[in-house]
């Protein structure tokens, strides 16, 4: 059964004069794995901040587990894991004795959920050394222990991929996909970078210049990118498109550009061949979901 | 909320800063101890003469001439140096006998020499003066200095009784006022010299002859104020007066019951809190002007602030912990003090009692060593507690560390300052000021305030005022602050 987590409705941030998020709406069910993808100065960690109650919201409202988080902080944040801009922990003090600090703050977790948890982030041999010998991928990890360690029913990662190797995102993934299915837990996770996402998340939400501009499932948007692009190499490409019309672009006097399914392309070819074009060669042009967004969102202006 | 404290004692406790400031104010009291064991030779000594004298007088007495005489006096005067150091340098500098020789033989001296060397000295004073010469050092040599305060006794009687009839013949109230004051003086010099036979406190320097001394230096002192209206003195004067009051109180009180204050660690402990304030604020602002700060600048903040309490609860807990630091460490202070006093200076002179003046019942009172202390700590805690707080607000407010250390140390060092610049200038709006109002040590035993006028509940009034501002100017500037990237 689906139940509303987290429901923005709204929200404006202002910094002085300048508007940082004009409206920004926005919904996690338990499950989802939302992708909050931007560019850099977009407003996303902004809008996180806000959902977690540690910058004032100018205008609109933000709910967690049905709690209001300006009216009713602690009800609203008791569920709630998070990892804000770097996992800052306490570099005195060693791994064990961070997540000790965490876990006496929520009376629920046990001695026996801390180490449940270490051994489900892979910190079991060097959970004892101090976090100021430990690389940015196991602090990220780190990170991610203390903020699942009471087993929050939303979990919110302010970039969690940056300084994590290929291996660590993969592992990242795998974590991630693992505490929606079995703990069936909302997650939101924002990035700039929307191919390490791709493979993370049922759902994406993109943001540009405080406003978001595309809420969708991954799959409407990977079958909208599927639609693709195939570039034939002729002798002639003025010719070629009067005979193919409207779905076709010129690119220089040899190549032309078809936006077309992948049906259609024999037909396409049948038509120019019968028409004594000469045609040498046929690549389908390959787009990821980034270069899908980039057109959306069309490069963000700071402003 | 006791989580979120025990967790705040944690994260102090796991940094190496408290431990090495308490190393460090640890070692600064072994030290002071060690260095007061070392110097204490020197504490209640009294030289009569060094170790060049001899030759400098004998130096002065190959350039004179004793018929010149112009330069007889001087002279004579060196020759009688050269005599009495010799004498005295049989028993040493700080023995009884040295000061009888300095004081008592140096008249027999005068005259002997004088005979010696000119006219106008009879032969029988001479006899007379060489009779006294052989029989002080008959009693030097066994002993005897009873005899000498029997001596003094017998002399102070026949003067008192010859001024008692200068006062029958006292021809006006003036002359007869003058005679009075005279004869309240020379009893007060019997009293002592009564009081020396009979506390046995010879004329070596010690606690008990000091007493005896301040005694009679302060009791003659407060005849002055006989017939003056206490209430009519300015306030120079009035602390003079009630100085020498109770000093001329604590003197008699220590005489009469034959106390002697002279262990070493009880003193370090009796003064310990202006021995080692400066290092219990040292730990305590750096602690408390960290606490807020320091998470801000290493974004460890955002950890502590999505966590089910609410910025109050969070604030508070981390004010009540340097308020736990406080204790802690004036603890640690206060017990460290006793061990290492004790063990570098013996525990023995812990047993006697502190002995104060109370100003309102005008009686010495006795107060349990280990009890006076802490009161005289509850009397500093406002100041103490106010530049803590300083330093949490500064730390909250500003999120700068180096800040809001500096800020409550500059303050502590101008408060001594401001009040000074206060009285001087008689600024009478001072009084609602902190620094005047933050040292309660004042009020103890009916002392006076540092301004007149102010009372000690006006003054926890003021501390508590200056503190609820601290308190919800942090809280405020915290609750509304916007958690910017860090």
């Amino acid at each position: 059964m689906q139940n509303l987590i987290l429901k923005c409705e709204n929200l404006h941030k202002n910094f002085r004069k300048k508007e940082i998020l004009k409206g920004v709406s926005l919904e996690i069910s338990n499950g989802d794995i939302l992708g909050f993808i931007g560019p850099n100065g977009a407003g996303k960690t902004t809008t996180i901040k806000l959902i977690l109650g540690l910058q004032k919201i100018n205008s609109g409202k933000v709910e967690i587990n049905g709690f209001d988080i300006k009216t009713n902080f602690e009800k609203a944040i008791a569920k709630v894991g998070a990892i804000i801009e770097n996992p800052d922990l306490y570099m005195y003090m060693s791994g064990l004795d961070n997540l000790k600090l965490i876990a006496n703050l929520y009376p629920s977790v046990t001695d026996k959920r801390i180490l449940e948890v270490i051994k489900l982030v892979g910190l079991e041999n060097r959970i004892n050394d101090k976090v100021s010998k430990y690389s940015l991928g196991m602090r990220q990890r780190l990170g991610v222990a203390q903020a699942i360690l009471h087993k929050p029913n939303l979990l919110i990662l302010d970039e969690p991929t940056n300084g994590l190797d290929p291996e660590g995102i993969k592992d990242l993934r795998n974590l991630l996909i693992k505490l929606s299915k079995e703990e069936n837990m909302g997650i939101l996770i924002s990035s700039h970078n929307l191919a390490e996402l791709e493979s993370f998340c049922n759902k994406v939400c993109i943001i540009k210049n405080g406003i978001i501009v595309e809420t969708s499932d991954i799959d409407t948007v990977k079958k909208e990118a599927s639609e693709g692009n195939y570039i034939i190499e002729l002798d002639d490409a003025k010719r070629a498109r009067l005979i193919i019309g409207d779905i076709s672009i010129a690119k220089d006097n040899t190549h032309i550009l078809v936006h077309a399914i992948k049906e259609d392309i024999p037909n396409i070819v049948k038509k120019l061949v019968l028409q004594d074009i000469q045609i040498y060669s046929i690549t389908e042009e390959i787009i990821s979901l980034e270069d899908a967004f980039l057109k959306k969102t069309g490069g963000n202006v700071i402003d | 909320m006791i989580n979120l404290i025990g967790n705040e004692l944690k994260k102090i406790f796991k940094k190496k800063t408290i431990y090495i400031l308490l190393i460090i104010t640890i070692g600064y009291m072994i030290l002071s101890n060690v260095m007061l064991r070392i110097t204490n030779d020197s504490m209640y000594s009294y030289y009569y003469f060094m170790d060049g004298d001899i030759e400098y007088y004998e130096n002065n007495l190959s350039d004179l001439d004793p018929n010149n005489e112009s330069e007889f006096s001087m002279f004579l005067n060196s020759k009688v140096q050269v005599e009495l150091i010799k004498l005295a340098d049989d028993y040493g500098n700080n023995t009884w006998q040295a000061y009888i020789i300095f004081n008592r033989v140096i008249d027999y001296m005068n005259t002997i020499l004088r005979y010696e060397y000119s006219d106008g000295i009879t032969d029988e004073a001479y006899k007379e003066a060489k009779d006294n010469l052989n029989l002080a050092i008959e009693k030097f040599n066994t002993n005897d200095w009873r005899y000498f305060a029997n001596e003094d006794l017998k002399e102070i009687n026949s003067s008192l009784e010859e001024q008692y009839n200068f006062k029958k013949q006292a021809v006006s109230p003036s002359e007869e006022a003058s005679i009075d004051r005279t004869i309240s003086s020379l009893n007060i010099e019997k009293q002592v010299a009564e009081w020396r036979l009979e506390k046995n406190i010879d004329y070596g320097p010690s606690f008990l002859n000091t007493a005896l001394n301040d005694y009679s230096s302060y009791s003659t002192a407060l005849l002055d104020y006989a017939n003056t209206d206490i209430d009519e003195l300015d306030s120079d004067e009035l602390s003079q007066y009630r100085s020498a009051l109770e000093n001329m109180n604590l003197s008699k009180y220590y005489i009469e019951n034959s106390i002697s204050l002279d262990s070493l660690s009880r003193n370090s402990f009796i003064n310990l809190f202006s021995n080692y304030e400066l290092f219990i604020l040292i730990v305590v602002i750096v602690i408390a002007g960290s606490i807020v700060s320091e998470e801000f600048n290493k974004g460890t903040i955002k950890l502590l602030l999505v966590k089910p309490y609410n910025r109050f609860k969070i604030l508070f807990s981390k004010f009540v912990v340097c308020l736990i630091i406080l204790l802690l460490t004036i603890g640690i202070v206060y017990i460290s003090q006793l061990l290492i006093g004790g063990i570098i200076n013996g525990f023995d002179g812990l047993n006697t009692p502190a002995i104060v003046y109370n100003f309102d019942t005008n009686h010495v009172e006795e107060i349990n060593i280990f009890v006076y202390v802490i009161i005289l700590g509850i009397c500093k805690l406002p100041m103490y507690i106010l530049l803590l707080t300083l330093a949490f607000a500064c730390s909250t407010i500003f999120a700068n560390t180096a800040l809001a250390v500096a800020v409550p140390f500059l303050g502590y060092i101008a408060s001594s300052i401001i009040n000074q610049f206060a009285l001087l200038y008689k600024l009478d709006w001072i009084k609602y000021f902190v620094t005047p109002n933050w040292d309660l040590s004042y009020y103890l035993f009916g002392g006076l305030p540092l301004f007149k006028g102010l009372t000690a509940p006006f003054s926890i009034l003021i501390c508590v005022l200056y503190l609820a501002i601290l308190l919800i100017l942090s809280l405020v500037v915290f609750k509304k602050r916007d958690i910017k990237n860090i």
